[in-house]
Protein backbone atom coordinates (compact mmCIF):
# COMPACT_ATOMS: atom_id res chain seq x y z
CA UNK A 1 0.00 0.00 0.00
CA UNK A 2 2.78 2.58 0.98
CA UNK A 3 4.57 0.99 -1.90
CA UNK A 4 2.89 3.48 -4.37
CA UNK A 5 3.43 6.41 -2.48
CA UNK A 6 5.24 8.94 -5.03
CA UNK A 7 4.55 11.98 -2.29
CA UNK A 8 7.81 13.77 -0.84
CA UNK A 9 9.99 10.75 -2.93
CA UNK A 10 13.26 12.03 -4.74
CA UNK A 11 15.13 9.69 -7.66
CA UNK A 12 18.62 11.06 -8.45
CA UNK A 13 19.25 11.83 -11.52
CA UNK A 14 21.04 13.70 -14.28
CA UNK A 15 18.93 15.25 -16.26
CA UNK A 16 18.14 18.44 -17.67
CA UNK A 17 15.43 18.94 -15.00
CA UNK A 18 17.14 17.41 -12.43
CA UNK A 19 19.85 19.71 -13.16
CA UNK A 20 17.64 23.02 -12.63
CA UNK A 21 18.34 25.42 -9.83
CA UNK A 22 15.61 24.56 -7.24
CA UNK A 23 14.24 27.82 -7.01
CA UNK A 24 13.64 28.04 -11.07
CA UNK A 25 11.77 24.74 -10.45
CA UNK A 26 9.70 26.03 -7.61
CA UNK A 27 8.56 29.23 -9.79
CA UNK A 28 7.96 27.42 -12.63
CA UNK A 29 5.60 24.94 -10.73
CA UNK A 30 3.89 28.08 -9.25
CA UNK A 31 3.81 29.49 -12.57
CA UNK A 32 2.38 26.23 -13.85
CA UNK A 33 -0.18 25.92 -11.48
CA UNK A 34 -1.54 29.32 -12.41
CA UNK A 35 -1.39 28.58 -15.94
CA UNK A 36 -3.64 25.50 -15.19
CA UNK A 37 -6.49 27.59 -14.17
CA UNK A 38 -6.12 29.22 -17.80
CA UNK A 39 -7.16 26.37 -19.80
CA UNK A 40 -10.93 25.88 -20.55
CA UNK A 41 -11.09 23.93 -23.40
CA UNK A 42 -9.60 20.46 -25.37
CA UNK A 43 -7.12 22.45 -27.43
CA UNK A 44 -5.51 24.41 -24.67
CA UNK A 45 -6.10 21.38 -22.16
CA UNK A 46 -4.22 19.38 -24.47
CA UNK A 47 -1.34 21.45 -25.02
CA UNK A 48 -0.72 21.22 -21.15
CA UNK A 49 -0.53 17.59 -21.23
CA UNK A 50 1.50 17.67 -24.18
CA UNK A 51 3.78 20.03 -22.09
CA UNK A 52 3.45 17.75 -19.18
CA UNK A 53 4.89 14.93 -21.45
CA UNK A 54 7.63 16.49 -22.67
CA UNK A 55 9.12 17.29 -18.98
CA UNK A 56 8.46 14.08 -17.93
CA UNK A 57 10.51 13.08 -21.17
CA UNK A 58 13.34 15.41 -20.16
CA UNK A 59 13.50 14.22 -16.57
CA UNK A 60 13.90 10.42 -17.82
CA UNK A 61 10.71 9.60 -15.80
CA UNK A 62 8.47 7.12 -16.98
CA UNK A 63 4.97 8.60 -17.13
CA UNK A 64 3.72 5.15 -16.37
CA UNK A 65 5.51 5.22 -12.88
CA UNK A 66 3.97 8.89 -12.34
CA UNK A 67 0.48 7.55 -13.17
CA UNK A 68 1.18 4.99 -10.94
CA UNK A 69 1.60 7.34 -8.31
CA UNK A 70 -1.73 9.19 -8.85
CA UNK A 71 -3.68 6.02 -6.88
CA UNK A 72 -3.28 7.83 -3.56
CA UNK A 73 -5.19 10.52 -5.42
CA UNK A 74 -7.50 8.28 -6.91
CA UNK A 75 -11.02 8.44 -4.64
CA UNK A 76 -10.44 11.95 -4.92
CA UNK A 77 -10.50 12.57 -8.94
CA UNK A 78 -13.11 9.90 -8.98
CA UNK A 79 -15.02 11.66 -6.40
CA UNK A 80 -14.59 15.30 -8.35
CA UNK A 81 -15.63 13.19 -11.21
CA UNK A 82 -19.12 11.91 -10.46
CA UNK A 83 -19.29 15.20 -8.60
CA UNK A 84 -19.75 17.24 -12.16
CA UNK A 85 -21.39 14.89 -13.73
CA UNK A 86 -24.48 14.56 -12.17
CA UNK A 87 -23.82 18.04 -10.20
CA UNK A 88 -23.24 20.48 -13.40
CA UNK A 89 -26.04 21.69 -15.75
CA UNK A 90 -26.27 22.23 -19.21
CA UNK A 91 -25.89 21.05 -22.60
CA UNK A 92 -28.13 18.13 -24.13
CA UNK A 93 -29.21 15.59 -21.50
CA UNK A 94 -27.63 12.50 -22.13
CA UNK A 95 -29.20 10.35 -19.47
CA UNK A 96 -32.31 10.48 -17.56
CA UNK A 97 -32.76 8.36 -14.34
CA UNK A 98 -35.98 10.40 -13.18
CA UNK A 99 -34.72 11.70 -10.01
CA UNK A 100 -30.86 12.75 -11.80
CA UNK A 101 -30.04 13.73 -15.59
CA UNK A 102 -26.27 13.67 -16.74
CA UNK A 103 -26.24 16.44 -18.93
CA UNK A 104 -23.12 16.86 -21.60
CA UNK A 105 -21.71 20.64 -19.82
CA UNK A 106 -21.76 18.01 -16.86
CA UNK A 107 -19.19 15.16 -18.57
CA UNK A 108 -17.05 17.96 -20.26
CA UNK A 109 -16.44 20.16 -16.71
CA UNK A 110 -16.04 16.73 -15.02
CA UNK A 111 -13.65 15.79 -17.63
CA UNK A 112 -11.34 18.98 -17.78
CA UNK A 113 -11.50 19.43 -13.59
CA UNK A 114 -10.04 15.83 -13.27
CA UNK A 115 -7.60 16.36 -16.27
CA UNK A 116 -6.30 19.49 -14.38
CA UNK A 117 -5.66 17.78 -11.14
CA UNK A 118 -4.56 15.39 -12.32
CA UNK A 119 -1.81 17.52 -13.75
CA UNK A 120 -1.26 19.84 -10.47
CA UNK A 121 -0.55 16.39 -8.67
CA UNK A 122 1.93 15.48 -11.49
CA UNK A 123 3.29 18.37 -11.87
CA UNK A 124 4.46 19.17 -8.14
CA UNK A 125 5.36 14.86 -8.01
CA UNK A 126 7.56 15.75 -10.89
CA UNK A 127 9.68 18.49 -8.98
CA UNK A 128 9.60 16.44 -5.92
CA UNK A 129 10.80 13.36 -7.46
CA UNK A 130 13.79 15.61 -8.72
CA UNK A 131 14.76 17.60 -6.75
CA UNK A 132 16.00 16.54 -3.09
CA UNK A 133 14.10 17.39 -0.31
CA UNK A 134 17.24 19.70 0.91
CA UNK A 135 17.41 21.55 -2.53
CA UNK A 136 13.74 22.25 -1.87
CA UNK A 137 13.71 23.99 1.60
CA UNK A 138 17.11 25.89 0.87
CA UNK A 139 15.20 27.52 -2.75
CA UNK A 140 12.39 27.83 -0.23
CA UNK A 141 14.36 29.62 2.42
CA UNK A 142 15.91 31.38 -0.42
CA UNK A 143 12.72 32.81 -1.79
CA UNK A 144 11.07 33.80 1.45
CA UNK A 145 14.29 35.67 2.31
CA UNK A 146 12.74 39.06 1.66
CA UNK A 147 9.96 38.00 4.87
CA UNK A 148 12.70 38.85 7.05
CA UNK A 149 11.72 41.98 6.67
CA UNK A 150 8.64 41.61 8.68
CA UNK A 151 10.24 39.18 11.11
CA UNK A 152 9.06 36.39 9.81
CA UNK A 153 11.62 33.64 10.82
CA UNK A 154 12.56 31.92 7.60
CA UNK A 155 15.47 30.07 8.75
CA UNK A 156 13.97 28.22 11.45
CA UNK A 157 10.80 27.69 9.30
CA UNK A 158 12.84 26.09 6.62
CA UNK A 159 14.93 23.99 9.00
CA UNK A 160 11.69 22.58 10.74
CA UNK A 161 10.32 22.00 6.65
CA UNK A 162 13.74 20.36 6.26
CA UNK A 163 13.84 18.03 9.57
CA UNK A 164 9.86 17.15 8.19
CA UNK A 165 10.45 16.26 4.89
CA UNK A 166 13.81 14.32 5.86
CA UNK A 167 11.60 12.21 7.81
CA UNK A 168 8.70 11.05 5.81
CA UNK A 169 10.51 8.05 4.38
CA UNK A 170 11.46 7.40 8.20
CA UNK A 171 7.99 7.71 9.50
CA UNK A 172 7.09 5.60 6.08
CA UNK A 173 9.28 2.86 7.20
CA UNK A 174 8.46 3.08 10.93
CA UNK A 175 5.03 2.52 10.01
CA UNK A 176 5.40 -0.05 7.35
CA UNK A 177 7.02 -2.29 10.31
CA UNK A 178 4.52 -1.26 13.18
CA UNK A 179 1.69 -2.93 10.49
CA UNK A 180 3.74 -5.94 9.51
CA UNK A 181 4.22 -6.74 13.41
CA UNK A 182 0.37 -5.67 14.72
CA UNK A 183 -0.70 -7.74 11.52
CA UNK A 184 1.14 -10.28 12.50
CA UNK A 185 -0.43 -10.48 15.54
CA UNK A 186 -3.32 -11.08 14.00
CA UNK A 187 -4.74 -7.67 14.08
CA UNK A 188 -7.00 -6.86 10.79
CA UNK A 189 -6.57 -3.76 8.48
CA UNK A 190 -8.20 -5.14 5.44
CA UNK A 191 -11.09 -6.55 6.58
CA UNK A 192 -14.04 -6.32 8.66
CA UNK A 193 -16.35 -3.76 9.14
CA UNK A 194 -15.20 0.28 9.25
CA UNK A 195 -15.49 0.05 13.01
CA UNK A 196 -13.22 -2.58 13.69
CA UNK A 197 -10.75 -1.24 10.76
CA UNK A 198 -10.53 2.41 12.70
CA UNK A 199 -10.49 0.40 15.91
CA UNK A 200 -7.45 -1.77 14.60
CA UNK A 201 -5.56 1.66 13.41
CA UNK A 202 -4.66 2.55 17.39
CA UNK A 203 -2.51 -0.19 17.93
CA UNK A 204 -0.31 1.41 14.72
CA UNK A 205 -0.69 5.09 15.46
CA UNK A 206 0.38 4.59 19.16
CA UNK A 207 3.61 2.91 18.62
CA UNK A 208 4.14 5.38 15.88
CA UNK A 209 3.94 8.65 17.93
CA UNK A 210 5.65 6.93 20.91
CA UNK A 211 9.02 6.51 18.09
CA UNK A 212 8.49 9.25 16.57
CA UNK A 213 8.54 11.68 19.93
CA UNK A 214 11.55 9.63 20.84
CA UNK A 215 13.01 10.38 17.90
CA UNK A 216 12.80 14.31 18.14
CA UNK A 217 13.70 14.34 20.98
CA UNK A 218 16.89 12.03 20.36
CA UNK A 219 17.15 14.54 17.08
CA UNK A 220 16.81 17.96 19.19
CA UNK A 221 19.37 16.92 21.66
CA UNK A 222 21.67 15.80 18.34
CA UNK A 223 21.52 19.47 17.45
CA UNK A 224 21.99 20.96 20.90
CA UNK A 225 25.04 19.07 21.63
CA UNK A 226 26.77 20.02 18.20
CA UNK A 227 25.88 23.41 18.81
CA UNK A 228 22.89 23.88 16.84
CA UNK A 229 21.97 27.79 17.68
CA UNK A 230 19.77 28.86 14.65
CA UNK A 231 20.47 30.67 11.94
CA UNK A 232 23.80 32.93 13.52
CA UNK A 233 26.40 32.70 11.57
CA UNK A 234 25.58 29.49 9.37
CA UNK A 235 26.74 28.65 5.68
CA UNK A 236 25.62 26.84 2.97
CA UNK A 237 27.74 23.60 1.81
CA UNK A 238 25.59 23.58 -1.25
CA UNK A 239 25.36 27.42 -2.93
CA UNK A 240 22.92 27.23 -5.22
CA UNK A 241 23.54 28.95 -8.55
CA UNK A 242 21.52 30.86 -11.17
CA UNK A 243 22.19 30.15 -14.51
CA UNK A 244 21.18 30.90 -17.88
CA UNK A 245 18.85 27.65 -18.36
CA UNK A 246 17.12 28.66 -15.40
CA UNK A 247 16.28 31.40 -16.45
CA UNK A 248 15.10 30.23 -19.60
CA UNK A 249 12.86 27.73 -18.10
CA UNK A 250 10.76 30.53 -16.24
CA UNK A 251 10.44 32.55 -19.59
CA UNK A 252 9.14 29.51 -21.50
CA UNK A 253 6.81 28.96 -18.32
CA UNK A 254 5.64 32.62 -18.92
CA UNK A 255 5.35 31.80 -23.00
CA UNK A 256 2.94 29.10 -21.74
CA UNK A 257 0.76 31.06 -19.79
CA UNK A 258 0.21 33.75 -22.31
CA UNK A 259 -0.49 31.51 -25.06
CA UNK A 260 -2.92 29.91 -22.85
CA UNK A 261 -4.42 33.18 -22.19
CA UNK A 262 -4.59 34.00 -25.66
CA UNK A 263 -5.85 30.60 -26.61
CA UNK A 264 -9.00 30.61 -24.50
CA UNK B 1 3.94 -28.77 10.56
CA UNK B 2 5.57 -27.46 7.33
CA UNK B 3 6.48 -24.87 5.18
CA UNK B 4 7.00 -25.77 1.76
CA UNK B 5 8.44 -23.05 -0.96
CA UNK B 6 7.79 -23.93 -4.49
CA UNK B 7 9.33 -21.08 -7.26
CA UNK B 8 8.72 -18.30 -5.19
CA UNK B 9 9.97 -15.47 -6.78
CA UNK B 10 9.01 -12.03 -5.16
CA UNK B 11 9.89 -8.20 -7.05
CA UNK B 12 9.31 -4.99 -4.82
CA UNK B 13 7.64 -2.46 -7.02
CA UNK B 14 7.22 -4.11 -9.93
CA UNK B 15 7.78 -1.48 -13.45
CA UNK B 16 9.28 1.27 -11.17
CA UNK B 17 13.12 2.76 -10.81
CA UNK B 18 12.57 0.89 -7.33
CA UNK B 19 12.29 -1.98 -9.00
CA UNK B 20 13.76 -4.80 -6.57
CA UNK B 21 13.45 -8.65 -7.38
CA UNK B 22 14.37 -9.45 -3.59
CA UNK B 23 13.57 -13.52 -3.73
CA UNK B 24 14.57 -15.46 -7.00
CA UNK B 25 13.12 -18.79 -7.42
CA UNK B 26 13.23 -20.28 -4.04
CA UNK B 27 12.55 -23.91 -4.01
CA UNK B 28 12.62 -25.17 -0.17
CA UNK B 29 11.04 -26.84 2.72
CA UNK B 30 11.09 -26.35 7.00
CA UNK B 31 10.49 -29.44 8.87
CA UNK B 32 8.56 -29.66 12.03
CA UNK B 33 9.82 -29.07 15.34
CA UNK B 34 13.32 -28.22 13.91
CA UNK B 35 16.01 -25.07 14.86
CA UNK B 36 16.69 -23.40 11.57
CA UNK B 37 19.14 -20.39 11.39
CA UNK B 38 18.22 -18.53 8.21
CA UNK B 39 21.66 -16.84 7.47
CA UNK B 40 23.28 -14.33 4.98
CA UNK B 41 24.56 -11.46 4.57
CA UNK B 42 22.32 -7.63 4.73
CA UNK B 43 19.85 -7.33 1.96
CA UNK B 44 20.35 -11.02 0.95
CA UNK B 45 16.50 -11.44 1.19
CA UNK B 46 15.69 -13.39 4.46
CA UNK B 47 13.69 -10.26 5.83
CA UNK B 48 11.26 -10.84 2.69
CA UNK B 49 11.72 -14.94 2.58
CA UNK B 50 9.97 -14.86 6.67
CA UNK B 51 7.50 -11.88 5.65
CA UNK B 52 6.35 -14.30 2.85
CA UNK B 53 5.52 -17.33 4.95
CA UNK B 54 2.48 -15.88 6.70
CA UNK B 55 1.45 -13.42 4.26
CA UNK B 56 3.12 -9.99 5.01
CA UNK B 57 3.99 -10.35 1.31
CA UNK B 58 2.73 -12.35 -1.00
CA UNK B 59 4.63 -14.24 -4.05
CA UNK B 60 5.02 -12.54 -7.39
CA UNK B 61 5.19 -15.65 -8.82
CA UNK B 62 5.24 -19.22 -6.98
CA UNK B 63 3.65 -20.74 -4.17
CA UNK B 64 3.81 -21.05 -0.03
CA UNK B 65 2.20 -23.43 1.42
CA UNK B 66 1.74 -23.37 5.23
CA UNK B 67 0.84 -26.18 6.81
CA UNK B 68 -2.08 -26.98 3.84
CA UNK B 69 -2.59 -23.02 3.76
CA UNK B 70 -1.74 -22.05 0.12
CA UNK B 71 -0.36 -18.19 -0.55
CA UNK B 72 0.10 -17.08 -3.97
CA UNK B 73 -0.25 -13.77 -5.63
CA UNK B 74 -4.07 -14.05 -5.58
CA UNK B 75 -4.90 -15.41 -1.80
CA UNK B 76 -7.77 -13.49 -0.20
CA UNK B 77 -7.10 -11.69 3.16
CA UNK B 78 -9.27 -14.30 5.18
CA UNK B 79 -6.76 -17.14 4.14
CA UNK B 80 -3.59 -14.99 4.78
CA UNK B 81 -5.46 -14.73 8.33
CA UNK B 82 -5.03 -18.06 8.83
CA UNK B 83 -1.31 -18.51 8.01
CA UNK B 84 -0.78 -15.35 10.57
CA UNK B 85 -2.40 -17.53 13.40
CA UNK B 86 0.28 -20.42 12.39
CA UNK B 87 3.48 -18.50 12.33
CA UNK B 88 4.50 -15.97 15.38
CA UNK B 89 6.90 -13.99 14.08
CA UNK B 90 8.89 -11.59 16.78
CA UNK B 91 10.38 -8.67 14.61
CA UNK B 92 13.34 -6.68 15.83
CA UNK B 93 12.76 -4.65 18.39
CA UNK B 94 9.70 -6.34 19.23
CA UNK B 95 9.60 -3.15 22.32
CA UNK B 96 8.15 -1.22 19.57
CA UNK B 97 5.13 -2.75 18.80
CA UNK B 98 3.56 -2.54 22.28
CA UNK B 99 0.49 -0.44 22.93
CA UNK B 100 -1.92 -1.02 25.21
CA UNK B 101 -2.92 0.26 28.89
CA UNK B 102 -1.68 -2.52 30.56
CA UNK B 103 0.89 -5.27 30.18
CA UNK B 104 -2.20 -7.92 30.28
CA UNK B 105 -3.76 -6.35 27.66
CA UNK B 106 -1.10 -6.11 25.36
CA UNK B 107 -0.02 -10.00 25.48
CA UNK B 108 -4.12 -10.45 25.55
CA UNK B 109 -4.37 -8.47 22.16
CA UNK B 110 -2.83 -11.46 19.66
CA UNK B 111 -5.33 -14.42 21.60
CA UNK B 112 -8.32 -12.20 21.12
CA UNK B 113 -7.56 -11.06 17.18
CA UNK B 114 -7.93 -14.95 16.63
CA UNK B 115 -11.32 -15.25 18.34
CA UNK B 116 -10.53 -16.78 21.99
CA UNK B 117 -12.68 -15.46 24.25
CA UNK B 118 -11.54 -13.00 27.49
CA UNK B 119 -11.17 -15.07 29.84
CA UNK B 120 -9.06 -17.39 27.98
CA UNK B 121 -6.78 -14.89 26.64
CA UNK B 122 -6.06 -13.56 29.98
CA UNK B 123 -5.49 -17.07 30.87
CA UNK B 124 -3.00 -17.40 28.20
CA UNK B 125 -1.59 -14.05 28.58
CA UNK B 126 -0.45 -15.23 32.44
CA UNK B 127 0.44 -18.23 31.22
CA UNK B 128 3.11 -16.79 29.13
CA UNK B 129 4.26 -14.20 30.82
CA UNK B 130 5.12 -16.57 33.68
CA UNK B 131 6.88 -18.39 31.37
CA UNK B 132 8.97 -15.50 30.46
CA UNK B 133 8.77 -14.95 34.08
CA UNK B 134 8.14 -11.45 34.30
CA UNK B 135 7.44 -10.44 38.28
CA UNK B 136 3.64 -10.57 38.68
CA UNK B 137 3.21 -6.74 39.92
CA UNK B 138 3.67 -5.69 36.78
CA UNK B 139 1.26 -7.03 35.14
CA UNK B 140 -1.12 -4.21 35.68
CA UNK B 141 1.43 -1.33 34.98
CA UNK B 142 1.72 0.19 31.66
CA UNK B 143 4.13 -1.41 29.09
CA UNK B 144 5.70 2.24 28.64
CA UNK B 145 7.25 2.31 32.02
CA UNK B 146 9.19 -1.10 32.01
CA UNK B 147 12.71 -1.19 31.26
CA UNK B 148 13.71 -2.06 27.49
CA UNK B 149 13.98 -5.91 28.76
CA UNK B 150 11.28 -6.44 30.46
CA UNK B 151 9.38 -4.56 27.64
CA UNK B 152 10.88 -7.06 25.09
CA UNK B 153 9.30 -9.78 26.75
CA UNK B 154 6.30 -8.33 27.39
CA UNK B 155 6.07 -8.27 23.32
CA UNK B 156 7.84 -11.74 23.27
CA UNK B 157 4.86 -13.10 25.45
CA UNK B 158 2.44 -11.16 23.27
CA UNK B 159 3.27 -13.51 20.48
CA UNK B 160 4.04 -16.80 22.40
CA UNK B 161 0.50 -16.05 23.83
CA UNK B 162 -0.74 -16.73 20.54
CA UNK B 163 0.48 -19.99 20.48
CA UNK B 164 2.08 -20.48 16.85
CA UNK B 165 3.49 -24.19 15.68
CA UNK B 166 6.36 -21.79 14.14
CA UNK B 167 7.79 -19.00 15.69
CA UNK B 168 10.35 -16.54 13.60
CA UNK B 169 12.67 -14.46 15.06
CA UNK B 170 14.10 -11.81 13.26
CA UNK B 171 17.29 -10.89 14.85
CA UNK B 172 15.55 -11.11 18.18
CA UNK B 173 19.00 -9.92 20.32
CA UNK B 174 20.03 -6.84 17.86
CA UNK B 175 20.51 -4.22 19.96
CA UNK B 176 21.26 -6.37 23.33
CA UNK B 177 24.13 -5.96 25.84
CA UNK B 178 25.80 -9.97 25.80
CA UNK B 179 24.16 -10.55 29.64
CA UNK B 180 20.78 -9.97 27.52
CA UNK B 181 21.63 -11.70 24.90
CA UNK B 182 22.35 -14.82 26.16
CA UNK B 183 19.30 -14.79 28.47
CA UNK B 184 17.14 -14.01 25.36
CA UNK B 185 18.60 -16.75 23.58
CA UNK B 186 18.47 -19.37 25.95
CA UNK B 187 14.47 -18.02 26.40
CA UNK B 188 14.07 -19.29 23.10
CA UNK B 189 15.94 -22.14 23.21
CA UNK B 190 13.35 -22.97 26.69
CA UNK B 191 10.25 -22.23 24.52
CA UNK B 192 11.70 -24.67 21.55
CA UNK B 193 12.16 -27.66 24.05
CA UNK B 194 8.98 -26.84 26.43
CA UNK B 195 6.69 -25.58 23.64
CA UNK B 196 7.99 -28.05 20.64
CA UNK B 197 7.54 -25.46 17.88
CA UNK B 198 9.62 -24.95 15.17
CA UNK B 199 11.88 -22.00 15.33
CA UNK B 200 12.86 -20.17 12.46
CA UNK B 201 16.27 -17.56 13.94
CA UNK B 202 17.33 -14.81 11.30
CA UNK B 203 20.82 -13.61 13.15
CA UNK B 204 24.39 -12.68 12.25
CA UNK B 205 25.64 -14.14 15.12
CA UNK B 206 27.14 -17.43 13.72
CA UNK B 207 28.02 -18.25 17.57
CA UNK B 208 24.38 -18.81 18.21
CA UNK B 209 23.87 -20.57 15.23
CA UNK B 210 26.29 -23.15 15.92
CA UNK B 211 24.88 -23.62 19.30
CA UNK B 212 20.94 -23.30 19.02
CA UNK B 213 20.12 -24.54 15.36
CA UNK B 214 20.07 -28.27 13.86
CA UNK B 215 19.74 -26.94 10.39
CA UNK B 216 20.43 -23.43 8.10
CA UNK B 217 19.85 -22.38 5.09
CA UNK B 218 21.73 -19.49 3.11
CA UNK B 219 20.72 -16.93 1.11
CA UNK B 220 22.64 -14.54 -0.93
CA UNK B 221 21.38 -11.72 -3.61
CA UNK B 222 17.85 -13.32 -3.40
CA UNK B 223 18.99 -16.75 -4.21
CA UNK B 224 18.91 -19.96 -1.70
CA UNK B 225 22.67 -20.89 -1.71
CA UNK B 226 23.12 -23.60 0.77
CA UNK B 227 20.91 -25.85 2.99
CA UNK B 228 21.72 -28.49 5.45
CA UNK B 229 23.12 -29.53 9.03
CA UNK B 230 24.37 -26.37 10.72
CA UNK B 231 27.92 -27.98 11.63
CA UNK B 232 29.07 -28.97 8.26
CA UNK B 233 27.92 -25.66 6.22
CA UNK B 234 29.59 -23.35 9.00
CA UNK B 235 32.55 -25.93 8.70
CA UNK B 236 33.01 -25.18 4.96
CA UNK B 237 35.85 -21.86 5.77
CA UNK B 238 35.81 -21.82 1.51
CA UNK B 239 31.74 -21.68 1.35
CA UNK B 240 31.59 -19.50 4.24
CA UNK B 241 34.05 -16.34 2.97
CA UNK B 242 32.64 -16.74 -0.23
CA UNK B 243 29.70 -15.04 0.67
CA UNK B 244 31.39 -13.32 3.59
CA UNK B 245 30.06 -14.75 6.42
CA UNK B 246 32.11 -14.99 9.39
CA UNK B 247 33.02 -18.87 11.03
CA UNK B 248 31.93 -19.09 14.55
CA UNK B 249 34.50 -18.48 16.95
CA UNK B 250 34.51 -22.03 18.68
CA UNK B 251 34.64 -23.71 15.09
CA UNK B 252 37.99 -21.13 14.26
CA UNK B 253 39.70 -21.86 17.28
CA UNK B 254 39.04 -25.89 16.64
CA UNK B 255 40.27 -25.19 13.28
CA UNK B 256 43.58 -23.42 14.25
CA UNK B 257 44.45 -26.32 16.73
CA UNK B 258 43.69 -28.69 13.82
CA UNK B 259 46.47 -26.81 11.84
CA UNK B 260 48.94 -27.32 14.50
CA UNK B 261 48.23 -30.85 15.17
CA UNK B 262 45.88 -30.87 18.13
CA UNK B 263 43.17 -33.23 16.47
CA UNK B 264 40.03 -32.79 19.23
CA UNK B 265 37.31 -36.31 19.06
CA UNK B 266 34.63 -34.33 17.55
CA UNK B 267 33.63 -30.81 16.49
CA UNK B 268 32.31 -28.99 19.33
CA UNK B 269 29.00 -26.80 18.63
CA UNK B 270 29.95 -24.17 21.97
CA UNK B 271 33.19 -23.30 24.41
CA UNK B 272 31.75 -25.65 27.41
CA UNK B 273 32.31 -28.86 25.03
CA UNK B 274 35.46 -27.87 23.45
CA UNK B 275 36.78 -27.10 26.70
CA UNK B 276 35.60 -30.41 27.59
CA UNK B 277 36.80 -31.94 24.32
CA UNK B 278 40.17 -29.85 25.08
CA UNK B 279 40.89 -31.60 28.51
CA UNK B 280 39.89 -35.10 27.24
CA UNK B 281 42.89 -34.71 24.42
CA UNK B 282 45.27 -33.31 26.63
CA UNK B 283 44.59 -36.00 29.40
CA UNK B 284 45.27 -38.64 25.89
CA UNK B 285 48.09 -37.29 25.42
CA UNK B 286 49.58 -36.23 28.41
Amino acid sequence: MLNSMLLGRYIPGNSIVHQLDPRAKLISVILFMITVFFANDWLTYGILILFILLMTKLAKLSIIFLLNGLKLVLILLIFTFFMHIFLTKGGSVLIDGGFFTIESEGVITGIFITIRLILLVIITTLMTLTTSPIELTDAIEKLCKPLKAIKVPVHEIAMMMSISLRFIPTLMDETDKIIKAQSARGSTFMTGSLKSRIQALIPVFIPLFMSAFKRAEEMAIAMEVRGYQGEAGRTHYRLLKWQRRDTISIILLIMLGVLLLWLR
Amino acid sequence: MTIEFKDVNIIYNPRSPFEFHALKDINTTFDDKKFYGLIGHTGSGKSTLIQSMNGLILPTSGVVNVDGTILNKKTKQKTIHQSKMKVGMVFQFPEHQLFEATVLRDVMFGPMNMGASEEDAKTKAIEYLQLLKLPEDLYERSPFELSGGQMRKVAIAGILAMEPSILILDEPTAGLDPVSHDETMKLFYDVYKKLNVTIILITHDMDDVLFYTDEVKVMDKGHLVNEGPTKEILRDKDFMTRYNLDIPHVLQLSQDLEDKGIHLSRIPSNFEEFIVLYKEWRRSHA
